[in-house]
């Protein structure tokens, strides 16, 4: 069911402008704040205590590796104080408090979850977990911790640093950037009793912590009595850091990346863009950049969005599709295609041109509306939920974003505007193929030839690429490799793999053989007939004018006298058209005047 | 300024000088822990029937955006035995298309999203069906497509083939059919089919199944006395347009499946899934045994009892195979379906590991499962504790997106089992619950794991491969209602 990896997403963000003063913070000991969110009042609504530890994967440097992980740990099953050693984590499963964790780039948390009769004691958990002088913890009671987390990151990783997202986000953020759930994990479990017990107590003490509560109003006013009494014991921390927004560091390495992962036969492609900080170049991030994001991340994975209705649905290539989106500390937005088959050249192309794309064809009024306020409704129901609510908050004021009431309607308010041309200036600066990075995540033992599908699509471009060679256009690349880049999009090792893989099958190479020959008569007839560099020309007199088939008698005049000023019969117009789309030197030509003249728009191609 | 107004600015400032030196200050220390207030039990939404006999259960006043779903009776048990995972693949099939409707651009899932939401396939073990999802103003919209897509699926055959080949390849590479099936082999035995019992569609169901099994297994689902509406974030639908929903209800098939027949294994039985040279280190012990359905009178006692034994810090699960084994070691009930209207479930326990660690943490949960009844393992306190702490969950799911539609839906076709968790009852649910005669024992490995198995009961070896024949049963197995 589709319906647990929607919800487990989690969203992060930037917001620039003045903070507004927390109206709804209480600091009932030095640097310990509590914010007070009020939901809507219903019977199932519940409190949701979030306690944060402010030390997170980005912290973790080469000295501090798995940091985060032993900080949730303790976070779980170290020893409360007036609890006869129990720690927080027993003490609220035993009495009936959902209990969920994460660690991200910026903390490790705990979030408390339970019916309204239950705030106090779950305030009385976070005050008792941040008490001044906690009892000692034991190497046993971590590494329980330990192993009571030990399948959570592991699922669908594709390799030690966790599934395919993480590892991409990690890379993309340089390799001296902190680490993954899964590595820091990895690297907790494996650190010594004297130094898991050493690290817990150094982090337990020395991060900055924060407490958020959401509630109804008549229980918040219940539990702010409380929260005063209970926190007065809490330990002195440093105050909350404030993070910002920069800029992505250099790129090291290639545009793409292969990684061979040993317990699965799945075929994934990730693809990511590093999204620039000022995206019309100008202004700093703003609501509505955000809200193009969301509205762009929602619309990828919807099985009804233009992306998967063709690569899942229509040419069926994928199994599906996911996205994430990121703002900190670099903003970045990725989607991952599980391939159908072992071939991910084909499922590549198509993935990158269904974004980018809409640079140049952006998606309709109605699309834009349509996927703004699915994204809206999505986070509307998460800021209806207490947990995710809470998780958002504990986000915001991270960087800075005090008022998340104010935040949330701002956002609001941009997916509410937000128009196509918005939309697709924030692909334009952002989704571009100099900003795109690709890993493909492939099984073990398969060689290059083993990778390569002749099917139709497959067997199709390497004609192409045959005709190309043989009777190549004017002003087309001189070297092969070169061509292999600019137009295919592929690389020379794979080249050589299909070219290897075809040579297996004599039949099918002496049909390609014979095919391609053919094609070439047909394209030295073409180019005779007319210059290629005049058909961009022609393209547009028509497209931009009375079209091919036109129903008035002013529409066929001057189609007529266009046709005759270029000498050619109608039935010409469409090979002519398919040849000059094959030479890279005028395809771009030809798709910006599509895009300017195509009778309708529409991201689904 | 009188004296007394004067004493009184003297001791404040005594008062306030002494505070912020510190002097007056009393070292604070954590206050004890509160005493816990019992929560009000949320109330249960009232029920409606419409006129085809469809529950409709709603609340307008639920936060956040709109949902609703539209679910049915359903699950493995009810699948054709050839077939297995027939019923989560026609919820899935139904998504494909619907009839007068062009299913390459006006697909459900093209509609949902130009609505401004999503439409899902659910298939939880008792329930099948799909929810919807979205802004308020589109509720209406959401609405007539849950229906339409409900009720007038055209399973379009191109798509539907392409999306038969896809999820055949995608279960080819996920590689999980080993723990699948060994699942499916416990489950089958727990509830005497003698065949495994599978949760999900399998490979070998992709490769048989045509469009007429979809279409057949979608009009035997749904069928309106079994479903139930569920609208959380905007009103129920009138009898007026309700009527005009569900004015096209397909009728049932006039020929019905024959329905399985369950019997009680009378004796611990101990099966070997034999997978040559890929679980030689690893091996999985699976433990199953038969648990009152979802509804029955039982059920909500078997489930305090299975809080009780959850896998929680502190646990009597952790305490006995630890944090990372009691994961899979703590017993869980999984809803299979309803045979006749009555709903089928088996208990679960799981090992992993090494094939003689996975089997000793398995032995020693069984022998602590089985020795609960008997000892009056579970005391008053743990057996408050669970009834609060089942009140809570069902109060916090009822909140929690998508999952509150699925505990209406429950609340509305479950039937009442209003039946408290007290100590004695819930040792008695133990003992009938973890009985050792009535349970099974599954192992994967290679056959070198025989000997260890043999100890425990005569074993039964079945092959990896999804098409093998099952091997002889070797347990008495009674037929339910026939005396034991």
């Amino acid at each position: 069911m589709r319906i647990i990896a929607h919800t487990a997403w989690l969203l992060v963000f930037w917001l620039t402008g003045t903070a507004v003063a927390a109206t709804h913070a209480t600091a009932p000991a030095p640097n310990l704040s509590i914010y007070w969110s009020e939901t809507e009042a219903h019977e199932t609504t519940g409190v949701t205590v979030h306690l944060e530890l402010l030390t997170g994967l980005e912290d973790e440097d080469p000295d501090a590796l798995g940091r985060t992980v032993v900080a949730l740990a303790w976070l779980l099953r170290a020893p409360l104080p007036n609890a006869d050693g129990a720690s927080l984590h027993e003490l609220a499963l035993r009495h009936g408090v959902q209990v969920m964790t994460e660690i991200d780039w910026r903390h490790a948390s705990v979030t408390l979850w339970a019916p309204d009769g239950l705030g106090e004691f779950m305030l009385w958990l976070a005050a008792a977990r941040l008490a001044s002088e906690p009892p000692a913890v034991e190497a046993a009671a971590l590494q329980a911790s330990l192993q009571g987390l030990a399948t959570r990151w592991q699922d669908n990783a594709v390799g030690p640093l966790g599934d395919g997202f993480e590892t991409m986000r990690r890379h993309m953020l340089g390799l001296q950037r902190g680490s993954t759930r899964l590595s820091s994990y990895l690297h907790a479990e494996r650190m010594e009793d004297d130094k898991l017990v050493a690290t817990a107590q150094q982090v337990s003490t020395t991060s900055a912590a924060r407490v958020i509560v959401v509630a109804p109003r008549a229980t918040i006013k219940r539990l702010r009595g409380v929260a005063s009494r209970s926190f007065a014991t809490s330990a002195a921390r440093p105050p909350a850091p404030v993070h910002g927004m920069e800029d992505h560091r250099r790129q090291k390495g290639g545009p793409e990346g292969r990684l061979v992962q040993q317990h699965d036969g799945r075929h994934r492609t990730v693809m990511a863009w590093r999204l620039p900080v000022l995206p019309d170049g100008n202004s700093a991030w703003r609501p509505e950049d955000t809200a193009a994001l969301l509205t762009l991340s929602y619309w990828a994975r919807h099985p009804g969005g233009g992306p998967a209705a063709e690569l899942v649905a229509g040419h069926a290539i994928a199994h599906e599709l996911e996205s994430r989106a990121w703002l900190f500390p670099s903003p970045a937005f990725a989607v991952e295609a599980t391939s159908r088959g072992s071939d991910m050249s084909d499922l590549k192309r198509r993935l990158a041109r269904s974004f980018e794309s809409l640079a140049s064809r952006p998606l309709n009024t109605r699309e834009t509306r349509s996927a703004a306020q699915l994204a809206k409704s999505w986070l509307e129901m998460r800021w209806a939920y207490g947990p995710d609510r809470a998780r958002l908050i504990g986000e915001l004021l991270s960087v800075g974003q005090t008022d998340s009431d104010r935040w949330y309607r701002r956002i609001g308010a941009a997916l509410e505007g937000l128009t196509p041309l918005q939309l697709s200036q924030f692909v334009r600066a952002g989704l571009a193929p100099e900003r795109r990075q690709v890993l493909y995540v492939v099984p073990r033992d398969e060689t290059d030839v083993d990778r390569v599908r002749l099917d139709g699509d497959q067997i199709a471009t390497y004609l192409r690429l045959v005709v190309d060679l043989r009777c190549p256009p004017p002003g087309a690349p001189e070297n092969v490799s070169g061509l292999l880049r600019d137009k295919y999009d592929m690389a020379p090792r794979r080249y050589v793999a299909i070219t290897r893989a075809l040579a297996s099958n004599p039949t099918v190479m002496r049909d390609l053989s014979d095919e391609a020959e053919r094609r070439c008569t047909e394209l030295r007839k073409l180019r005779a007939l007319l210059e290629p560099a005049k058909v961009p020309a022609l393209h547009e007199a028509i497209a931009c004018g009375p079209g091919l088939q036109p129903t008035s008698k002013r529409g066929k005049r001057k189609l007529k006298r266009i046709l005759s000023k270029y000498d050619i019969d109608p039935s010409w117009y469409r090979p002519l058209l398919a040849a000059t789309r094959e030479d890279p030197s005028h395809s771009a030509a030809l798709e910006e005047i599509d895009a300017r003249c195509a009778p309708s728009t529409g991201g689904a191609r | 300024m009188s004296q007394t107004s004067q004493r009184f600015a003297w001791a404040l400032g005594l008062t306030l000088g002494l505070s912020l030196g510190g002097c007056a200050t009393v070292p604070p220390t954590l206050p004890a822990l509160p005493v816990l207030k019992p929560d009000a039990p949320a109330t249960a939404l009232p029920i409606e029937v419409s006129p085809r006999g469809l529950k409709v259960t709603s609340d307008p006043t639920a936060p956040g955006q709109f949902m609703a779903g539209l679910l049915f009776r359903g699950g493995p048990i009810n699948d054709p035995p050839s077939l297995p995972g027939l019923t989560e693949w026609v919820a899935e099939a139904a998504l494909l298309g619907t009839v007068g409707r062009d299913s390459a651009t006006e697909g459900p899932h093209q509609r949902a999203l130009a609505l401004g939401g999503s439409i899902e396939s659910v298939a939880t073990g008792a329930l099948v069906g799909w929810l919807v999802s979205g802004p308020a103003e589109s509720a209406d919209g959401l609405t007539d497509l849950l229906f339409e897509v409900a009720l007038r699926p055209s399973f379009p055959a191109s798509r539907t083939s392409m999306a038969i080949t896809r999820n055949r390849d995608s279960l080819d590479t996920q590689g999980d059919a080993v723990v699948e099936r060994a699942i499916a082999i416990a489950l089958g035995q727990a509830v005497g089919l003698g065949r495994p019992l599978y949760m999900g569609p399998t490979k070998g169901m992709f490769e048989r199944v045509t469009l007429a099994h979809t279409e057949r297994h979608w009009r035997t689902i749904v069928q309106p006395e079994v479903g139930v509406l569920v609208v959380l974030g905007a009103s129920a639908p009138t009898i007026g347009t309700l009527t005009e929903l569900e004015r096209i209800w397909p009728d049932a098939p006039s020929k019905r499946a024959e329905a399985p027949k369950l019997c009680t294994p009378q004796g611990r039985s101990a099966h070997l899934m034999v997978t040559p040279g890929s679980f030689g280190e690893h091996t999985i012990a699976l433990w199953g045994g038969r648990a009152p359905g979802l509804g029955e009178s039982g059920r909500r006692v078997a489930q305090a009892v299975m809080i009780h034994l959850d896998s929680r810090a502190g646990g009597p699960v952790e305490a006995l195979v630890g944090a990372a084994q009691a994961r899979r070691s703590s017993p869980d009930i999984i809803d299979l379906g309803h045979i006749e209207g009555r709903p089928i479930a088996a208990a679960l326990v799981g090992a992993a590991g090494p094939p003689e660690r996975a089997l000793a943490d398995l032995d020693r949960v069984d022998r602590f499962l089985s020795g609960i009844g008997p000892a009056q393992g579970v005391k008053p306190e743990q057996a408050q504790e669970a009834e609060r702490r089942m009140q809570g969950q069902a109060q916090l799911r009822r909140h929690r997106p998508f999952h509150g539609v699925l505990q209406r839906a429950i609340e509305a076709l479950g039937g009442a089992d209003g039946q408290q968790a007290s100590a004695e009852a819930m040792n008695a649910a133990a003992t009938e619950l973890f009985a050792p005669w009535r349970s099974s024992l599954v192992l994967v490995g290679s056959m070198d794991l025989r000997n260890a198995l043999e100890e425990r009961a005569k074993v039964a070896v079945w092959s990896e491969e999804e098409e093998s024949r099952p091997p002889e049963t070797l347990i008495r197995c009674v037929s339910e209602g026939a005396p034991r």
